[in-house]
């Protein structure tokens, strides 16, 4: 009898280990899976959400002018460049898409709902498209004084969905718990180290724009202080003005400068043959008969100009400029040369430049 | 006797639990093969979506490009491209350097624009086949094309394979 009885115990223990053991295994293997699958739909919705913001980037270069508030899950996206210019979108390090031929001018971290605004840039002719970012929940305080034209022009063409006000005096500017916070002087003498206490602890930092083209920014030396880092940088064109405004530092800016001027040197070029051969039918002389434009100046003497000259100086100098901003200033002197010219073809009714 | 009829009910207990969890693990391992082949299928499909929609965003860029589009008394002219630049652009892209710069803009892709009416004329303007020889989409897009010198307008065709 107890024979009988110790075999049915021992039998029935091994079934309840068993059944543990097996238990246990199932369960491992479906949490396993389970964490693996989550992994790789974190990751598979961060490249997914990388390729749709390179498509929105894309399309709003396309379309310039438009400002769009785009809905995004609570996700952080990251704009960097490093200083060797190594500029990359980044929403995880696995899903990063780099910056390639676009000009994307942004804060380093965005976090959520993205508006997306693009400018042209024009040196004279349009050569690319300038891509701003920002997150509707960031606040822009710009400070200039009434009537400054420049303050005007930024006042009129910033998207009236950016979290943007505009005064006259930093001294009422106070902090309002906002998570970031840039403030920026046009045509002022003050700096960043001026600006309210209550801004001590929180994430702000500056941009001074000067209507000649020099822009300044300031960038805190310590999270805790109100002492600042100021690097001076120069822009070229209008659109390189917002680029200093959304811009997270000097590094982004000049990078995306460089991208912008290495462009022109190939366009520069492009019109440049143009004109080489708009010449040579000008002097070839086409009559009215044939239908043909008459062109009563000649492109190597407008107004003292040899246009396709100056075109191929811009496409050097330009080229000269990647990765030295001191080349800047005489890029706009030659800009301004072609833009007198070609005003000069447009009136003259002649084919003109752009 | 007795003992010896109760050692075949415990094996045989003992096979049914092993049976019961190789049934188990059998329509598991179906399950997850099925969920695999259906979400290969889902990823095939999402990425030939995505290879036309880059093919798309190639041809729309292109008709985009400052490098190409008209601009007539300052203002530019949609969806139009400019002769004289088609032949710059076209002369400097034989050029190695800025050959490697426009596949940033270009990628694996072959762009050709072709004058339709009236007369006929194909641009080639840039090619760079993908190493991965695993097929292409081909997208076209009516444009103008405007001649300068005459100033006049014809109709044409931009095409871009965009290989895979």
């Amino acid at each position: 009898m107890n024979k009988i009885n110790s075999r049915g115990q021992v039998e029935t223990q091994f079934n309840w280990i068993f059944i543990l053991i097996a238990g246990g295994i199932i369960l491992m293997a479906a949490f396993t899976f389970v964490m693996r699958q989550r992994s790789a739909a974190e990751m598979e919705m961060a490249a997914t959400l990388a390729r749709q913001i390179d498509e929105i980037t894309t399309s709003a270069g396309i379309a310039r002018g438009t400002a769009q508030v785009i809905d995004l899950p609570r996700i952080e996206t990251y704009l960097i460049c490093t200083e060797e210019c190594s500029c990359s979108i980044e929403i995880d390090p696995a899903a990063s898409k780099g910056f390639e031929d676009k000009i994307i001018f942004g804060p380093e971290e965005i976090d959520g709902d993205m508006l997306i605004w693009a400018q042209e840039w024009n040196a004279p002719f349009r050569v690319a498209n300038f891509i701003y970012i920002t997150s509707p929940a960031n606040r822009y305080i710009i400070v200039r004084e009434k009537g400054n034209a420049l303050g005007e022009y930024i006042e009129e063409k910033l998207p009236s969905s950016m979290n943007v006000i505009f005064t006259e005096s930093h001294e009422d500017v106070k902090h309002q718990g906002e998570e970031y916070t840039r403030i920026i002087f046009v045509d002022m003498e003050t700096g960043c180290d001026e600006i309210d206490e209550s801004f001590k602890s929180e994430a702000v930092d500056c941009v001074t724009l000067r209507a000649d083209g020099d822009y300044t920014f300031w960038e805190k030396a310590a999270s805790r202080s109100l002492v600042f880092e100021e690097n001076a940088v120069h822009g070229v064109g209008k659109a390189a003005l917002f680029g200093a405004i959304f811009s997270e530092d000097d590094t982004m800016f000049k990078c995306n400068m460089y991208t912008a001027v290495r462009r022109l040197s190939y366009v520069a070029k492009i019109y440049s043959d143009k004109m080489k051969v708009l010449e040579k039918a000008n002097n070839e002389g086409y009559t009215e008969e044939e239908g043909y434009p008459i062109c009563p100046i000649s492109y190597n003497n407008i107004l003292g100009t040899d246009i396709e000259a100056a075109l191929d100086e811009l496409s050097e100098t330009a080229d000269d400029a990647f990765g030295n901003m001191n080349k800047f200033v005489q890029l706009e002197a030659i800009m301004t040369q072609i833009e007198t010219a070609n005003e000069e073809l447009i009136y003259e009714s002649c084919p003109e430049v752009y | 006797m007795r003992i010896f009829k109760d050692k075949p009910k415990g094996q045989i207990q003992m096979f049914e639990t092993i049976a019961v969890l190789l049934v188990f693990f059998f329509i598991m391992s179906f399950a997850l093969g099925f969920y695999f082949f259906i979400s290969k299928a889902g990823a095939a499909r999402e990425q030939a979506r995505i290879q036309q929609a880059q093919a798309i965003e190639s041809a729309q860029r292109l008709t985009t490009l400052p490098e190409l589009d008209c601009v007539k008394g300052g203002v530019t002219i949609e969806r139009c491209v400019d002769e004289l630049k088609i032949d710059a652009l076209t002369r400097m892209l034989e050029n190695e350097d800025a050959n490697d710069y426009y596949f940033n803009t270009f990628g694996y892709t072959k762009l050709d624009i072709r004058r339709v009416y009236p007369g006929s004329k194909t641009y080639e303007i840039y090619e760079r086949q993908s190493p991965n020889d695993r097929g292409s989409t081909f997208t076209q897009i009516p444009i103008l094309v405007f001649n300068p010198i005459n100033e006049s307008y014809s109709f044409g065709v931009v095409e871009v394979r965009h290989y895979d």
